[in-house]
């Protein structure tokens, strides 16, 4: 058992006195990992690649398929298929095996449309061979019969028969030259090709499979790039150029001045997307960000350049010359190039960063893959005692060192739709919580959260960053006085708690990680001001991307609040509003209350001599309406206007209100079968609508007289003619009566 | 170029049917004949599920809804009497690319080609059939036909039809490896077309009884089921014929009829006081002849030359 380390020497070690440094306890891991020391991690690894498989089922963790593969007492793997295996090389594999299937797939497509389009030349060709006197004579040697053919006809007499030349000049030279190419050229389409990567010097590529061009100098990668990409473009525009020809040429529309400068002009960026998935990808590999960096100028030119080249950066912490410098994020730095697709990803997390690989060769931008890969398998183990090496990459996606985003410009025009974020672990909080291991009470262990400086423990880079709080405390013994964060000293505080703190309290209190060592015993350790700028940085840079994914973003979560404000404003105002109202109705209630009834018994009284003249005593009531409903109706009916009765009109259509007839004519539009009767009987009035069922387009397009007629003669008995708006028409009652039938 | 479509290079317009384009002229039936239903409906259909033109194929007997293919923008075939479905069976068996439209008649269908629509239902190519059923021969002026009522009078049977009618959705249903039976009636468009679209996506022949109105020879004999909806039993399924509420709502006798039921289709189709509408039995695992007339479709030129010398070569002596 050590001694307790005094807390003078631990705000000195945080500040960066090295002469306070204290070894670590052995096979120090952060507590939550603590349950994995020595055991192997059911991760997803390895992966079965099979190029064969139709759709997403190319990639898939061996685990999964295990079950359909087993035979007997083995497995069997899909002739063809390949496993991957959790290491450096993974994610070069993975670029490599995306970047052949999209091409195979692209190429193989294109095959048959080459097939067709040097057949359609080919036609062409054929046809004006015949139209030439070379050909008509062919004819009469039966060449174009075949074998079958001359052994049953005698083709010269055939000829002397149908050999008048057919109509039609044969082509100009130009313009068969021009086919023969363009056939030529689209007959010699290979379907196989290899993407191409390029690299910088000492890196291998040359165990994938594809070929590889070396640099001598990071600067070098991307212009070379450019260069390969332009090279291995030149087939792709000359099959473009005659499949174009061959196009227009098949439609007659080839016009010579006006196509034939454009087609020489056509260069790569004039493919369309598929002919651009038709060139052999260019792969660039930069093994570190620093060699990003020194290639920085180059790199944005190519990026900027639109040549769809995809460019590999297999990132890692950086060696911790200088811990408090801020860090380089060179996926940030790729969408700072807007229209790039960048995406930021873990071997830890497999299947969305080959998602995203494929996405990306599938589509015709440039591609930024940054992706965090372990520097060894044997790194892992120096780390943490035994810990499997994907924990190991995983704990830095908890740790938010190396967050997975994809950002994919071609998927829309906001950020809420470019920007991926949802792999990550927890990805609304500041950090993922992880149970917090206890060796005597694991049920109901607290969550601790999972910072970067846990993260960090597992890099031996970083470990002169922390320093053991506490005198090793025996296994299981201390979880009373540890279970809370605020244990042991005042002054020490969890750093996820801590980043929390401004100023003066930080400068106050000490931050800590939990740790346990191998003999499982607790550490709370101290981390230097350094690797807690270095955990703050990352925070920063998190939230940043929460942000930019529309995860917790201030503008929305200001917004929200003020629509909420908004909202009970309104409705409180609208409750007074409601309030005043009714108080206001209720007192004019009270006051015309003895008024009313006094005209209800006025009203009675009138009633009884049916002689006296009740309408204008009535009306000087305030309010007629709520007059008491049976004698009110009974004496307002006789002199009441009705509005819509036209002299003459018979009495029964005026006294029967439940029934009111419309005035203009209209259809069941819907009920309509299209039978054509109205639009021949009165094509002014009615029309067919995008559907062809009849509508009134002008109920005035016609006489009263065609509008009967068309309703009686409609088979489907939906014409309702409505009332005559000319009444100058003849025999207006007879028709009116017809009419009746349809209202 | 970032961020600009790199598609300034030839691309052909995309094309878009409008029912113009599907429709072959005007149709010459008698005025207000229920064929303008089916007509409208079918074009209708072409245009929702924009059917190029030059995919389309339509094929029919002799009768008045035999004149169908005239009317339609579209691959004709105006066959012999009763010969319809044959011929669209060898049609749909070399050119499976074609969407295939069969239209017949009682007469038509149900009497001279009944050998071969009970065969078409066997073979089960894919097809969809519309039934025209007007009860009648019209294009040769009233004769009794397979499904004219008992008592109507026609030429053939001045004192009135003798023998009890055929159903044809009902007999139909008695074919083996049929795998698609519905039926509706011309005065209802929306019923209609929902019904001929889903015979239209049924995988197999899709048979469609409609029952159709004829305004010269036989005006009054749906009229009573026309004024009075309540006489019609609507067949309703999540998996039939999908209708809006506001034509539910015009039948008050709804029944869910599940149509993979054939024994239910069957009892329904016969039907007792009420006429059922609706998809009655849909079968879409049923074995399609066409499958197997569609060999060797993919053949090239000198792989048929040398199949033909080689059968050739059998006889040689």
């Amino acid at each position: 058992m050590a001694t307790q380390p005094t807390l003078d020497a631990l705000r000195r070690f945080h500040f960066g006195d090295p002469a306070v440094l204290s070894t670590l306890p052995a096979g120090v891991l952060p507590a939550a990992l603590e349950p994995y020391r020595g055991k192997p991690v059911r991760s997803g690894w390895p992966l079965l690649v099979d190029l064969a498989a139709s759709g997403e089922n190319w990639l898939r963790p061996l685990a999964f398929a295990e079950g359909e593969l087993q035979t007997g007492d083995g497995l069997d793997r899909p002739a063809g298929s390949a496993l991957l295996e959790f290491d450096r090389r993974a994610p070069l594999a993975l670029a490599t095996l995306a970047a052949r299937r999209r091409l195979t797939l692209a190429r193989a497509a294109f095959a048959g449309e080459a097939h067709d389009l040097a057949l359609a030349a080919e036609a062409l060709l054929a046809a004006d061979h015949a139209r030439r006197p070379e050909g008509a004579a062919e004819r009469a040697r039966g060449g174009s019969m075949g074998a079958l053919g001359t052994r049953f006809v005698d083709t010269a007499e055939l000829a002397h028969v149908v050999g008048r030349r057919r109509a039609g000049a044969p082509f100009p030279e130009a313009r068969r030259q021009r086919l023969e190419a363009a056939r030529d050229r689209l007959r010699r389409f290979d379907s196989t090709a290899e993407p191409l990567w390029i690299v910088a010097h000492g890196e291998r590529v040359d165990d994938l499979g594809a070929p590889a061009r070396v640099a001598a100098d990071p600067r070098d990668l991307c212009p070379m790039a450019a260069a390969a990409f332009d090279e291995s473009t030149r087939e792709v525009v000359e099959l473009a150029r005659a499949v174009r020809i061959v196009r227009l040429e098949a439609a007659e529309a080839f016009v010579p001045e006006r196509h034939q400068a454009w087609i020489e002009r056509l260069d790569w960026r004039g493919l369309a997307r598929e002919e651009l998935l038709l060139v052999p990808p260019v792969l660039v590999l930069f093994s570190a960000s620093e060699p990003l960096v020194s290639a920085l100028s180059s790199l944005s030119a190519l990026l900027l350049s639109g040549r769809p080249v995809q460019i590999v950066v297999l990132s890692g912490e950086a060696p911790q010359r200088d811990a408090l410098s801020y860090r380089l994020e060179p996926a940030y730095l790729g969408v700072a190039h807007r229209e790039v697709f960048v995406q930021q990803g873990s071997l830890a997390y497999p299947l969305p960063l080959a998602a995203g690989l494929d996405r990306a060769l599938g589509g015709s931008r440039a591609g930024l893959h940054v992706i965090d890969a372990p520097e060894s398998r044997a790194a892992a183990d120096t780390a943490g005692g035994e810990l499997d090496a994907w924990l190991v990459a995983s704990a830095r996606v908890s740790g938010r060192a190396a967050p997975i985003f994809r950002f994919d410009p071609e998927a829309g025009s906001s950020w809420a739709r470019r920007m991926h974020f949802d792999e990550n672990p927890e990805p609304t909080a500041d950090w993922p919580r992880e149970p917090l291991w206890l060796a005597a009470a694991s049920a109901g262990a607290p969550d601790a959260a999972f910072t970067f400086a846990d993260a960090a423990l597992l890099d031996p880079a970083w470990w002169p960053q922390f320093t053991s709080a506490d005198a090793a405390v025996g296994a299981g013994a201390a979880h009373d006085s540890n279970s809370g964060p605020r244990s042991g000293s005042g002054d020490l505080l969890p750093l996820a708690q801590w980043l929390g703190l401004d100023g003066e309290a930080g400068v106050r209190h000490l931050p800590f990680v939990w740790a346990s060592d191998a003999s499982g015993a607790r550490h709370r350790l101290v981390v230097s001001r350094a690797l807690a700028l270095a955990t703050r940085d990352r925070l920063a840079y998190w939230r940043t991307l929460e942000e930019l994914a529309g995860v917790r973003n201030e503008h929305v979560e200001a917004a929200i609040e003020r629509v909420r404000d908004e909202a009970s404003e309104r409705a409180a105002r609208v409750r007074e509003e409601l309030a005043a109202s009714h108080a206001e109705e209720l007192a004019r209630e009270r006051a015309t209350a003895d008024q009313r009834a006094v005209d209800g018994l006025v009203s009675i009284l009138f009633e009884l001599d049916a002689s006296l003249e009740a309408g204008g005593l009535v009306s000087t009531s305030a309010t007629p309406s709520t007059a008491p409903a049976g004698t009110g109706a009974r004496i307002a009916a006789p002199t009441a206007p009705v509005p819509a009765a036209p002299a003459g009109a018979s009495a029964a259509s005026v006294a029967d209100p439940a029934a009111p007839v419309a005035e203009e004519a209209w259809i069941d539009t819907a009920l309509c079968t299209s039978c054509d009767e109205c639009i021949r009987k009165a094509p002014g009035i009615f029309a067919y609508n995008e559907n062809k069922q009849a509508f009134v387009k002008n109920p005035r397009g016609g006489s009263f007289r065609d509008l009967v007629a068309a309703a009686e003669s409609c088979t489907a008995k939906i014409i309702h003619p409505g009332l005559p708006w000319n009444s100058a028409e003849p025999d207006l009652e007879g028709l009116r009566e017809r009419a009746r039938a349809f209202a | 170029m970032i961020g600009q479509p790199a598609d300034w290079s030839l691309d052909v317009p995309e094309r878009y049917f409008t029912l113009e384009n599907y429709d072959g002229g005007v149709a010459r039936w008698c005025p207000s004949c229920g064929d303008f239903a089916m007509l409208t409906a079918v074009q209708k259909i072409c245009r929702d599920e924009q059917v190029p033109p030059e995919k389309l194929a339509i094929v029919s007997g002799i009768g008045c809804s035999s004149r169908f293919p005239h009317y339609m923008h579209a691959y004709g075939f105006h066959g012999l009497h009763g010969r319809a479905l044959p011929v669209a069976c060898g049609v749909k068996s070399r050119r499976p690319d074609l969407k295939v439209w069969v239209a017949t008649g009682d007469g038509d269908c149900c009497s001279i080609g009944a050998g071969h629509w009970l065969h078409a239902a066997r073979y089960n190519m894919d097809l969809t059939v519309m039934i025209f059923d007007n009860s009648v021969y019209g294009l040769t002026k009233k004769q009794t036909s397979p499904t004219t009522p008992i008592g109507l009078s026609t030429n053939t049977h001045p004192d009135g039809a003798f023998l009890p009618p055929l159903d044809v959705a009902a007999t139909t249903l008695g074919f083996p490896n049929v795998s698609f039976v519905a039926r509706t009636v011309d005065w209802n468009p929306a019923h209609l077309q929902a019904t001929l679209t889903a015979a239209s996506r049924h995988v197999g022949t899709s048979f469609v009884h409609i029952l159709q109105r004829c305004p010269t020879y036989t005006p009054k004999i749906f009229e009573s089921l026309r004024n009075d909806p309540d006489r019609i039993l609507l067949l309703t399924h999540p998996g039939g014929v999908p209708v809006e509420p506001a034509i539910e709502r015009m039948y008050k006798n709804r029944q869910e009829h599940d149509p993979s039921d054939l024994a239910a289709a069957r009892a329904l189709a016969v039907g007792g006081d009420r006429l059922a509408i609706g998809l009655l039995y849909r079968n879409p695992d049923a074995p399609r002849y066409d499958q197997y007339t569609a060999r060797g479709l993919g053949m090239s030129r000198e792989q048929k030359v040398a199949a033909i010398e080689r059968e050739l070569d059998r006889f040689a002596i």
